[in-house]
């Protein structure tokens, strides 16, 4: 490990931690006052979930030297749940969609299903990037900036069309709130493929990247969808019966992600030898 | 604590339909003065309830609440938004703590009304949330501000029968703007009441309105509380305690 290595491992161990005590913190101090029992354990349970996820993918799919190294994991564990604080900040600057808030003080449910499905999403994104060798952690970062800066654009695109984040935050549309936590999963499956693979330059990663215009099909599917909800849910009285539509509206987009990732074999590059193991 | 929880919860009872738009942040911690009585005016500007019609209550510290007990008399649910917390220690920017002593002493009043869990709406908010400069050390701020989040969607006003919002106040403050406008775009008529007459009035769009980062950047420049609202105290310029590197999100 070099000494710049060794001062991001600092840092981002120390803003981890904070990150991760800052979060029950609030959720502890809230429950005293507010009683949503789902909500406290979705949210408690999220952290858990992502490092899971990225620490499956540290131990079988990373760089060859990342796999079997405590150090390692332990820093690029450290950098996912830095990276999933700061993709919280974007998701508030860029979807006005805040866990604080929207979840905490004012017990939005739409929004507790858009932001799990977010924080989940930046997640895969990051553990995508983490996938195939190469010679350092601003592989994973390039590759990954690359998938969340798509990801937020993509969002804002579909909110432009549909407002989503308005029928989530303001209106509290709890089918919503389900299909967009969908859609950003399944768009972060597909960009943590995207962002996946063996390094080998810059401009071959931004190339190599465009494996993930399946997104492009999910977003388009998305706003066909939303603007169709959109027209029913000013003529409908309850919205609240298209709670099964949406649940399966969210697994097609699921279903879909994970077929345009299986179809698709990972970039490899010769000199780091056949190192990527199958799903 | 369990106390104050029952307090507010006859300020927001689970079975009104408007209690999920209720803040909980002045009912924290019990008020450091006591309100003896608590003198609930006759209003000239209404006389009676109507179903189709929500008021805002845009008033200065307890006076807002008062006028609230007022149309509470006549039909009408208060439902609390203050989401400034009362400081404990003082030198807060905003001193709630009368409002937070008329809250507390109001509930009593409040107990002995029997509104109907589908009564129309009386938001509370106080109009001197943004007053005084911020972040200034030593002292805790906790100025706050009203967003189209707290407050309920046009869609869902409709739903319930609601067609006209009288906004008691004496200016339409920018927050309240982006909530009013909203409103005024879907087709609810917007009135403005001095206390005296009421008039419809055309709320012109606010700057940022309907932008995504729009509540970003307004909270930035805010103090939130951990246990939810607003209210912190500003550190010293050379306290390395200051943090805040997780505020947002």
């Amino acid at each position: 490990m070099g000494d710049i290595e060794r001062i991001i491992f600092i840092y981002s161990a120390g803003l981890a931690l904070v990150g991760i005590f800052d979060w029950y913190k609030r959720i502890k101090e809230v429950r005293e006052i507010r009683l949503n029992k789902t909500a406290i354990l979705i949210l408690s349970f999220l952290p858990v979930l992502a490092s899971l996820i990225i620490l499956y993918i540290l131990r079988n799919q990373a760089s060859f030297d990342v796999v079997d190294n405590f150090i390692y994991i332990v820093f690029y564990l450290s950098i996912g749940l830095v990276w999933i604080r700061l993709g919280l900040v974007l998701i508030f600057l860029f979807f006005d969609l805040s866990w604080i808030d929207d979840v905490l003080n004012n017990n939005n449910k739409a929004a507790l299903f858009a932001i799990s499905g977010a924080y989940i999403g930046t997640a895969l994104i990051y553990s995508g990037a983490n996938i195939g060798d190469g010679p350092g952690w601003w592989c994973v970062l390039f590759a990954g900036g690359l998938g969340l800066t798509a990801w937020i654009l993509l969002g804002i695109l579909i909110d432009k069309v549909t407002q989503v984040f308005e029928r989530i935050t303001v209106r509290r549309d709890i089918n919503c709130g389900i299909r967009t936590g969908f859609y950003f999963l399944a768009s972060g499956v597909i960009l943590g493929r995207a962002s996946a693979g063996d390094w080998t330059s810059f401009s071959m990663t931004i190339l190599e990247f465009s494996a993930g215009w399946p997104v492009l099909i999910l977003a388009l599917l998305t706003i066909i969808i939303e603007r169709y909800y959109m027209k029913v849910s000013r003529s409908q009285e309850d919205e609240h019966n298209y709670l099964f539509n949406s649940v399966f509206l969210g697994v097609l987009y699921i279903i879909l992600a994970v077929f345009s990732v299986v179809i698709q074999p990972f970039p490899e590059n010769p000199s780091y030898g056949s190192g990527l193991k199958p799903y | 604590m369990n106390d104050n929880i029952e307090i507010f919860k006859i300020w927001a009872p689970d079975d009104a339909l408007w209690t999920q738009w209720a803040k909980p942040v002045l009912f924290i911690h019990r008020p450091n003065i006591i309100c003896n009585r608590l003198d609930i005016p006759e209003l000239e500007w209404i006389q009676e309830m109507n179903k189709n019609t929500m008021i805002i209550l845009d008033l200065p510290g307890k006076s807002g609440v008062t006028e609230s007990l007022a149309l509470a008399r006549i039909g009408y649910r208060p439902v609390p938004l203050y989401n400034g917390v009362n400081s404990v220690s003082g030198s807060a920017l905003i001193d709630v703590s009368d409002l937070a002593a008329a809250l507390f002493r109001g509930a009593e009043v409040l107990k002995k009304l029997h509104i109907k869990p589908d009564a129309p709406p009386v938001f509370m908010l106080d109009s001197r949330r943004m007053k005084g400069i911020g972040r200034r050390s030593g002292t805790f701020d906790n100025r706050w501000c009203v967003f189209p989040q707290d407050m309920p969607s046009a869609m869902f006003l409709y739903k319930n029968g609601i067609y006209k919002v009288i906004i008691r106040s004496e200016s339409i403050q920018n927050d309240l703007a982006h909530i009013l406008r909203r409103y005024q775009e879907e087709g609810i008529r917007i009135y403005q009441c001095n206390g005296k007459e009421i008039k419809n009035i055309p709320v012109v769009k606010p700057s940022l309105y309907k932008s995504l980062s729009y509540r970003f950047f307004t909270i930035l420049g805010l103090k939130r509380n951990a246990a939810g609202g607003f209210g912190k105290m500003v550190p010293e310029a050379a306290d390395s305690a200051a943090g805040g590197y997780y505020r947002f999100g």
